[in-house]
């Protein structure tokens, strides 16, 4: 064994990573030949020294030094940090996906058009925004659901609250909704 | 949960909060500067490099991937602004003229026995790529890979830049007549 192999595994078995065969290599070839001993014996003091060394506490005009710093900093804005894991769509979802977008809005915008397919608005009950607005059934597309408080228009839900007037969205945010109760 | 403590804070910096960085500086300034001093063997340079380490940060704080550790990511930029200390610096300060005067913070911790003195000299005779890899192992308790992350470096390489510098210092300390 060379003294390069015997150092790197000396210097393995004190970081702990010498595999068992060279552990046994190493231990046989200490025990044939006493002349590496003292080799052995200074890496192992060279790592207790360097393990030994103390981590160095900063000075105490080091914090205001790096505050006088940070004031005359350009500050950080606040971009969105990049993404590398991420992963792109498959191809069929970009080809596919659109299409099915597209049929998905067609089908419930033609629901919606339709108060024969969507079904009857109860006007007497109908007190909120659309009421308020005056807009047509088919305009505002308004499916009440089994409450008259809730309404919805082709593109949002929300509950309207008379005291406020004020209309909580239910599915998205919805500034028309909230706005413009004559809107919907 | 250091971690993401540390995302909340950066995310209240991107926000406009400065202070949430001061939490940081709090955090990560004995680190920085420990590696910074270790690296470039000067308390001022430690210092000019720790300072800068967190001024870049700041300023680049929107670049930073949070998938990744924040220490992680300032530890990189004070350990290359170290070494580009180092780089520019002509003449290399001795470690013992460069001890600030006692009561003042590194003094106190400096250690006395002989052994260490000359291991610390030893260390600054390294060219700083190889001392840098033997700071951030034994000085850090950082891992093969977690070096070759913070370096940019492949692990192999680590490896056999650790194993260069080990063997190095050991023909220094030989050469100086002190055979630990």
């Amino acid at each position: 064994m060379n003294n390069d192999r015997l150092e790197a595994l000396l210097w393995a078995r004190i970081d702990g990573t010498i595999e068992p065969e060279e552990l046994a290599e190493l231990e046989a070839h200490l025990a044939e030949h006493p002349e590496p001993r003292e080799i052995e014996r200074q890496i192992t003091t060279i790592a207790e020294e360097l393990d030994r060394l103390e981590k160095v506490q900063p000075p105490p005009e080091l914090r205001a030094r790096i505050d006088g710093a940070l004031a005359n900093a350009t500050a950080p804005t606040a971009h969105p940090a990049p993404t590398p894991h991420t992963q792109s769509a498959p191809a069929w979802q970009v080809r596919w996906l659109p299409l099915a977008a597209s049929l998905l809005i067609g089908v419930t915008v033609g629901y919606l058009m339709h108060p024969e397919l969507s079904g009857s608005i109860d006007q007497s009950r109908a007190t909120g925004p659309m009421a308020a607005s005056g807009s047509t059934p088919a305009r505002s597309a308004s499916l009440a659901s089994s409450s008259a408080r809730r309404f919805c228009s082709r593109l949002t839900c929300c509950t309207w609250n008379a005291a406020n007037r004020h209309c909580k969205s239910l599915t998205r945010p919805n500034s028309r909704c909230r706005a413009g109760l004559r809107t919907l | 949960m250091a971690r993401d403590d540390d995302a909340m804070l950066i995310e209240s910096c991107l926000r406009g909060d400065r202070h949430a960085f001061d939490e940081l500086v709090d955090r990560y300034e004995g680190p920085l500067f420990s590696a910074a001093y270790r690296i470039t063997g000067s308390v001022e340079d430690a210092m000019d490099a720790t300072q800068n380490a967190f001024v870049n940060a700041y300023e680049k704080l929107h670049t930073f991937d949070p998938t990744y550790r924040f220490f992680s990511w300032i530890y990189r930029i004070a350990v290359n602004e170290s070494l580009s200390l180092v780089g520019r610096r002509k003449e290399q300060t001795e470690l013992a003229e460069d001890t600030p005067a006692k009561g003042r913070g590194p003094a106190e911790i400096f250690d006395s026995t002989e052994a260490r003195g000359h291991l610390k000299r030893a260390l600054l005779e390294l060219e700083p790529h190889y001392r840098t890899v033997i700071v951030l192992k034994h000085l850090e308790g950082f891992s093969y890979r977690e070096i070759a992350e913070l370096l940019e470096i492949p692990e192999k390489t680590v490896k056999s830049r650790l194993f260069t510098a080990r063997q190095r210092l050991r023909v220094i300390l030989t050469k100086r007549g002190f055979a630990p």
